[in-house]
Formats: C-alpha cells, sequence, structure tokens
C-alpha cells in the first residue's frame, strides 16, 4: 500500500464529527478552477477556504514587457465574461496619465458598449445561477438572448468574447450601419424575455427558499472587506461608480441603482436583474442621443507616459475594477497593478458560507459572480 | 384483427395448460416456462422504453430550450443516439478504484437496477397482461421501491469518497421520508378502490379516475414521485451542480449505465403505476388497452419531464421539512377525507 | 394559515413557471445547423491575418516594411525581406505562427499600406501543430475574401441586420 501524499496536512484541531471536504478545481459549479476547501459538520458548514492560483498567467508581469496599446487585447482576457468594462479601465487609465483627450463620440460608444457588456454577463452570471441551482432551463434562454449581444459586438468588433474594440484615444472604429437597429430591436425584445425570466426563475418559490436568508452580509462586513458594485449595494451602502464618480458619457445619462437591504443572495440575485433592465435604459438613451465626430484621436505611435502613477476605477458587472500604473517614462509600464473585484469578493466567502449548508456555498458563489480569470489574473 | 389473434392465443395456451395440468412434473415445468416468457417479454419491454426514454428526454429538454437534440446519429432526429451512448458507456474501461469496498461497490449497481426492474411485476399493461397480479400488489410495491435505499447507501459508502458518502446520505433522508407520504396517498386510492391488487385498482376506475376524486392526494403522490425517482427538484442524492455526481461519481462505463438507466427504467414503472393509481390505467374508448397505456404513461413521463427541466433544486434541510411539514399532513388530510367519503358513500 | 397560503402561492409560481417552459418549446429552435448552412460573417470579422493582393501584379500589397513584426505582442511574425530590379522591397519569406495568434488585430492597424486585412475564415483545424505555422501561400487573402471550394450544401449569406442565423 503506497502512502498518500496530501497537499495540505489535515488541521490537528479537525473536530470528531467534521469532515474536510474538497469541493475542487475541476467542478461544476466553481465558474473556473476554484478549490474551496471545506469542513462540515455533516451538511452544516464549520469553515471555509478558498484556494486560487489555478488560472494564474502572469498577467501583471507581461504587461510590464508589452507596450501600451499593445496591453489592450491582454486586458480582454483578465475578465473574459466582460472584456469591454476592462478595457476601459485600462483605456482610462492610461488616457488619465497621458492626457489624451478623447472625443465625445467616442465616450458615448464606451458607454453603449460597457453597457451592453452588462448585459451580456449579467445574462451569463444568470444562467450560471439557475444551472449552479438546478434548473438548466434558465441557462439556456440567457445563453439565447445573449447570442444577440454577441452578433452586435461581432459586427463592431469582430470577434465574439476578446473584442480588443477600445483603444488608446477613443475606439476602434464606428458603428457599422444597421447597428443601431439591431440594437433597438434587441432591446425591445429584452423586457419581455427578462419578465419570463422573473417568472420562470426569479419568483420561483424553490429560488425564494434557496435564497432568501442566505449569505447574510451587512453592509459594515461589506465595507470592511471591500465589497463593491451589486454586492455591496445588495448589502445597503448606495454607492455606483457610474453615477457617483461617472466616467466616460455616464454623467449625461438617468439609471435606477437597484439597492437591496439584507445582503443575502436574494438582494444579490435581484440587484443584479435590476442592473438588467437599467442598463437596456441607458443604451436606449445613448443611441437616441449619439453625437457625431470622431471615433479615435491620433496618439504617438510609441507612447510613452509621463512618470508617475494614476488609479483609475471603473463599473464592470462584477463590482469596482481598479487599475493601478506606475510609470517609469518608458513605453511599457512599470508596475500594471489590477484590482479584480472577484478576487476581493472570494474574502468574504467565508463570512458568507459559515453556519450555512454545503448547498449554500453554490448559492453564494453563483451571487457573488466571480469569474476565476480576474481573480487569478 | 388483434383481438381475433388474442383470442386464439388465448385458446392456445389453455390448451397448453389443460394438457399440462394432468402430471405434476409437467404442470410445474409450464408454469416455470410461462413465467421465463414473461419476464423474458418484461425486460424487452423495459429495455426498450427505456432506451426511448432516454431519448425522449433529450429531445423534449432540447425542445423546451429552443433547441434540437441529438440530431445527427441515425439521421432523422438522432434516434440512433442512445445505442451510440450505450455502446459508449459499454466500450469503456472497468475502473474500480483501489480504496473502494469491492463488494459494496460491484453490487450497488445491480441492486438498484434490480430495484427498479421488481416494479415491473405488478404493472397491468393491458386487460390480462399483467406479469402477476397479486392481490397484494400496492403493498409489494410499497416493498419493492423501498430496496433503492440500500443501493444508494452502498454506492455512496462503497465508492470510499466524500462527496458520494454525502450524496447517499442526502439521499437515504430523502427516500425514506418520501415513502411515507406516498404510501399514505397509495392508501386512499386502496380504500377508494378496495383492492390492493393493481388490476383491481383499474377496474374500480371504470367510471370516474381517481384523480378527479382525489386531487390533493394525487399531487401528494407526484411530490413524494419526484423524490423515489431522483429527479429535480428533489435530485439530492446526484445533484450534479454541487456534488459533481454525488453518489455515483465514482462509477464509470457499465457501472454507470446501471444507474443511469435505473433511473429512466425507474420512471417508467412509477409513472406507469401513478397512472394505474390516478388515471383509470389501460382503459379507454376505441383503442386497444396496451395502445392507452402507453400513451397515459408516457403523458405523464412528459409531466415529470417538464418539471423537472423548469425547476431548480431544494436544499437538503428544505427537502425533508417539506416532506415532513407539508407532504406527510396533506396526505393525512387526504386519507381521512377519503375515509369520511368511502364511509358515507 | 399562513403556511398555507405559502404553499399555495409557492405551487402558483411553479405553475407559472411551467408555462414559461411550455412557450419556450413552441418557439423555433434556434440552433444554426453547421455545416448544412454555412455562416459567412461580416466583413471586419477577425479571422486570421492574410495578405491582401495587389489586383495588377498578381503580388502581396505588402512591403516588408516590418511594422506588423514590432506591433505583434507575440513576436509571431517572420518576414524575409527581399529586393526587386526595381529597388522595390517585398517579402520572400512572409511565416505567421498562426498557433500562438490571438487575433489581436495590432498589425492590421500597424500597417501603413493596408496589406494586411483579417479574413473572415474561421475553420483552422489541422491535423498536425506543424501546420499552423502560415507562410506567404497560405495568407494570401482570396478574391471573394475567403475560399468557397470546400462549400457544397446551402451557403447561408448571413448580412449583419437581416435575417439571423
Amino acid at each position: 500500500m503506497t502512502e498518500t501524499t496530501e497537499f495540505r496536512p489535515v488541521p490537528s484541531d479537525l473536530g470528531e464529527h467534521e469532515l474536510l471536504v474538497n469541493m475542487g478545481p475541476s467542478h461544476p459549479s466553481t465558474h473556473g478552477v476554484l478549490r474551496v476547501v471545506l469542513r462540515v459538520d455533516g451538511e452544516k458548514i464549520v469553515g471555509t477556504e478558498p484556494d486560487v492560483g489555478f488560472l494564474h498567467r502572469c498577467f501583471e508581469k507581461m504587461c510590464e514587457g508589452w507596450t501600451y496599446p499593445q496591453i489592450v487585447p491582454l486586458t480582454d482576457r483578465t475578465d473574459y465574461l466582460s472584456p469591454m468594462t476592462c478595457e476601459l479601465a485600462y483605456v482610462t487609465a492610461v488616457e488619465k496619465m497621458a492626457g489624451i483627450e478623447v472625443p465625445e463620440r467616442a465616450h458615448w460608444l464606451r458607454v453603449i458598449m460597457a453597457e451592453l457588456q452588462r448585459i451580456a454577463s449579467h445574462l451569463v452570471w444568470f444562467g450560471s445561477l439557475g444551472n449552479d441551482l438546478g434548473a438548466t432551463s434558465p441557462f439556456i434562454y440567457a445563453l439565447r438572448e445573449r447570442e444577440h449581444v454577441m452578433d452586435l459586438f461581432e459586427a463592431v468588433s469582430g470577434a465574439r468574447l476578446t473584442y480588443s474594440y477600445m483603444r488608446l484615444g477613443g475606439v476602434r472604429q464606428d458603428l457599422v450601419p444597421g447597428f443601431a437597429d439591431k440594437a433597438r430591436a434587441f432591446l425591445k425584445l429584452m423586457p419581455g424575455r427578462i419578465r419570463e425570466y422573473e417568472n420562470l426563475f426569479m419568483k420561483n418559490a424553490i429560488f425564494l427558499a434557496r435564497s432568501k436568508g442566505v449569505g447574510k452580509f451587512s453592509a459594515q462586513q461589506a465595507i470592511a472587506y471591500g465589497a463593491s458594485g451589486p454586492v455591496l449595494r445588495a448589502s445597503g451602502v448606495d454607492f455606483d461608480l457610474r453615477r457617483d464618480e461617472p466616467y466616460a458619457a455616464y454623467a449625461r445619462f438617468k439609471f435606477d441603482v437597484p439597492l437591496g437591504s439584507h445582503g443575502d443572495v436574494y438582494d444579490r440575485a435581484v440587484c443584479r436583474f435590476g442592473e438588467l433592465r437599467a442598463s437596456l435604459d441607458i443604451i436606449g438613451q445613448a443611441l437616441d442621443g449619439l453625437p457625431g465626430g470622431d471615433v479615435l484621436v491620433k496618439v504617438p505611435k510609441v507612447l510613452k507616459l509621463p512618470e508617475g502613477d494614476a488609479y483609475s476605477r471603473v463599473e464592470s458587472p462584477r463590482g469596482e475594477v481598479g487599475l493601478y500604473i506606475v510609470s517609469d517614462g518608458g513605453t511599457s509600464p512599470y508596475r500594471l497593478k489590477w484590482r479584480a473585484p472577484s478576487f476581493v469578493h472570494l474574502e468574504s466567502l467565508a463570512l458568507m458560507c459559515d453556519g450555512y449548508m454545503v448547498a449554500d456555498v453554490v448559492a453564494n458563489i453563483a451571487a457573488l459572480d466571480i469569474v476565476l480569470g480576474e481573480v487569478d489574473r | 384483427m388483434l383481438t381475433q389473434l388474442g383470442d386464439y392465443l388465448q385458446r392456445l395456451f389453455d390448451q397448453v395448460h389443460l394438457a399440462a395440468s394432468g402430471s405434476a412434473f409437467w404442470h410445474g415445468a409450464f408454469s416455470l416456462g410461462w413465467g421465463l416468457a414473461k419476464f423474458v417479454a418484461v425486460i424487452l419491454f423495459m429495455i426498450l422504453n427505456t432506451l426511448i426514454l432516454v431519448w425522449l428526454e433529450r429531445k423534449l429538454s432540447a425542445r423546451i430550450q429552443t433547441r434540437l437534440g441529438p440530431m445527427r446519429t441515425g439521421r432523422p432526429h438522432g434516434w440512433l443516439q442512445l445505442i451510440a451512448d450505450t455502446l459508449k458507456l459499454l466500450s469503456k474501461e472497468d475502473v474500480v478504484p483501489r480504496a473502494v469496498d469491492r463488494p459494496l461497490f460491484i453490487i450497488a449497481p445491480v441492486v438498484v437496477f434490480s430495484s427498479s426492474i421488481l416494479i415491473y411485476v405488478v404493472v397491468p399493461m393491458g386487460g390480462r397482461a399483467i406479469v402477476a397480479d397479486l392481490n397484494i400488489g400496492m403493498l409489494y410495491l410499497a416493498a419493492a421501491t423501498s430496496f433503492t435505499i440500500i443501493g444508494l447507501l452502498m454506492a455512496g459508502w462503497g465508492s470510499n469518497s466524500k462527496w458520494s458518502l454525502l450524496g447517499a446520505m442526502r439521499g437515504a433522508a430523502m427516500l425514506i421520508s418520501y415513502e411515507v407520504p406516498m404510501v399514505l396517498s397509495v392508501i386512499a386510492v386502496v380504500m377508494l378502490s378496495g383492492t390492493l391488487s393493481t388490476n383491481g385498482i383499474v377496474a374500480a376506475q371504470s367510471h370516474l379516475w381517481h384523480v378527479l376524486v382525489q386531487p390533493l392526494g394525487f399531487l401528494v403522490f407526484l411530490a413524494a414521485l419526484f423524490a423515489e425517482l431522483n429527479r429535480v427538484p428533489f435530485d439530492l442524492a446526484e445533484a450534479e451542480s454541487e456534488l459533481v455526481a454525488g453518489f455515483n461519481v465514482e462509477y464509470s462505463g457499465l457501472r454507470f449505465a446501471f444507474f443511469f438507466l435505473a433511473e429512466y427504467t425507474n420512471l417508467l414503472a412509477l409513472a406507469a403505476i401513478g397512472v394505474t393509481l390516478y388515471f383509470g390505467g389501460w382503459q379507454g374508448p376505441w383503442l386497444p388497452p396496451f395502445a392507452w397505456f402507453l400513451i397515459k404513461t408516457y403523458a405523464f413521463v412528459m409531466l415529470v419531464m417538464w418539471i423537472r427541466w423548469t425547476l431548480p433544486r431544494v436544499r437538503v434541510d428544505q427537502l425533508l421539512a417539506f416532506g415532513w411539514k407539508v407532504l406527510l399532513p396533506a396526505s393525512l388530510v387526504n386519507l381521512l377525507a377519503t375515509g369520511l367519503y368511502v364511509l358515507l358513500a | 394559515m399562513r403556511s398555507l397560503i405559502a404553499i399555495i402561492t409557492g405551487l402558483w409560481s411553479v405553475v407559472v413557471g411551467m408555462g414559461v417552459t411550455f412557450l419556450n418549446a413552441l418557439r423555433r429552435p434556434v440552433t444554426f445547423q453547421y455545416p448544412e448552412r454555412y455562416y459567412i460573417p461580416l466583413e471586419g470579422f477577425r479571422g486570421h491575418p492574410a495578405l491582401v493582393m495587389n489586383p495588377e501584379t498578381g503580388e502581396p500589397k505588402c512591403t516588408a516594411c516590418q511594422l506588423c513584426v514590432k506591433a505583434c505582442p507575440l513576436g509571431i511574425i517572420t518576414l524575409e525581406v527581399g529586393q526587386r530590379e526595381d529597388k522595390k522591397r517585398f517579402p520572400v519569406r512572409w511565416d505567421l505562427d498562426f498557433g500562438r495568434c490571438m487575433v489581436c488585430n495590432l498589425c492590421v492597424e500597424a500597417c501603413p499600406f493596408d496589406a494586411l486585412v483579417m479574413s473572415p475564415e474561421y475553420e483552422f483545424s489541422e491535423l498536425r501543430p506543424e501546420d499552423l505555422t502560415y507562410n506567404l501561400e497560405r495568407l494570401k487573402l482570396p478574391p471573394e475574401g475567403f475560399d468557397a471550394s470546400h462549400l457544397d450544401g446551402t451557403v447561408t449569406r448571413v448580412t449583419f441586420g437581416g435575417d439571423g442565423k
């Protein structure tokens, strides 16, 4: 009988009735390669420990070797379910440091793309929430609607996932003819489908029982743990970067920001669901009032940023994506730090899971909406 | 023409039976032969229908999700897909992990599969087409369905894996808890029909289906059915997205095929029982009884699949709370009401 | 009493959900039956970088200025420069390691002569990894934008804004 090797020794304070269960890196519900080590007492969870790093691809180190324009497609691949907001975070930071003035139309296009991206990302979130909780049909319906957004993005940027659409100084190209019509058709289609999702899943008694009161996260805890985005708003803290610290053209738009109160899975779900509707509203306003003009200003081919540092943050569907660039005057950043909201939220997973049951871990991870690409970078 | 053929076969059967009843030896041989023939027929029927059910599930789930389902293996609508899947499962390597409890691990699929087959003994498929018209049919059914729990626990414990253990414990708790409301609602039907035999229950519905007299009992039975079948919303034993594959996580190849097919065999059998109890069994105008049996059973199966693809999964404590605090009182109320009705009517 | 109402509302929500699934079952399936129907992407689709041909000379427009080589973040383009009789530079060898290409479009944007575009091809499977290193011949852009010789069934040309796939 050969010896078994253990990656980590069993903790010495493991109680008599406790079991150390490994929700391993390959698991249908961990939204990627995430390992969560659970200490369970029967079905009750006594301890949670997320173990990340399986998807680490040295993103921040690679950025130190690439020039500023070259990093744009790289940022797509951190949060691969909402690349537009990642690119937006990056170009906002670099333009802030370099003092590049982006034309007005480009700002509006960036808003349109970011909001379309928010819808696409929230559809994936909704689908995986349904799938993790056992209902496969909402998953397929959500992805079916997301295809429309993918078609729009494919028309304007040429790809369906890694768009590489934003550039330093604007966006890559203007809207193709027919984009506005197809986008408006999508805007007309979605409210009916959202109502369907509500009837099918969000108002379902089983979902309500699975999500109300699960993973409570108070406002003080949310602020202390650095939560942002829908997770923060579900706990009752009314803070939305698009409204409170507007970037791109967000200052022009009026939109709802859904707020929760208990900070449980249900509130997080309702907040994200409400954001779907708000995004449709913003896109409608943006398409109506789109100004004319250029979409890209000329930026020197070899771009050197002045020495110094800058931090910029945007509201991605997951929360606050922050970018801290330190420049030493060269063509590549000296240091680029990517503040990923999913990574920050994973630290609060232990708080949300302890005392609940094994099935609630899955619901909590689904409601946090983490993407391992940005957790591990 | 079919009835003529049936009458001819019946006369032939009676002749052979008469000839064999002379000596004890030939009578015994005849009974054995007839039993074996029925057994083989039922097994063939079961296998064929299981394969059809798997295909139906995939196609129905696809249509519900506005997609097409299997289309290519077997050009029109992928009817060869299931044969391909079965062949694939059969050709896989038989992996028995080193640390498992070998006897339990190997026998568990057989136990689970055989408990599904046992139900077919009392399923009435037509006028006299039934394997054995036991006069304690429903009691036998309650006993046969309880077998699954043992197989489940054997699989979960024998796999020597924490995930399968969790799945098996949940599954066992669920199956035991939902036996009680199911049996209570069956008792109410038995009280209405006055007999435990399945053919007798079908005969008692010649004027009025039981589902119209006992809607509450039917709902309780339906909820308990999902628990017995291990299907969403009550598929805790095998919750795919939480426990990877629950109690059958360590199984692959033919053993997994046993579990997989056992689930669909169980589905068909319990759907047939549900139709017998509540929807009048094989009775109906114009068409031969066997056709009605198939139509009603498949309609019931499609209802079960429709619910499966709509609902999310409940958590285990909510499941047990629902079973004991909601279904059990409801089935008791149903039983009381039925008793009063039978007494007064 | 309250729990009875909760049960009834719960049951009703289940029934409503089943209604939604039923309605969806009646919709037309959205599956796109590839390859019986072949999707031709829009013009800006990023397939693989392709060399635009000069219609008069039949040679690529590329002047081997190496700007794409510098722009590529992964360094997968290899160029060998040659010179013609009229002192015009042309690429003797233009290799692209497509196995590592991330289709980011930076090389296309760097080219000052519009000699590089992204072709709308999307069927790239090869049997050997070595075949994924494209050479000059493979990278020439066909006249219609993509090589349609292998298509024999129904070809669905999808225009953006028209009927979906």
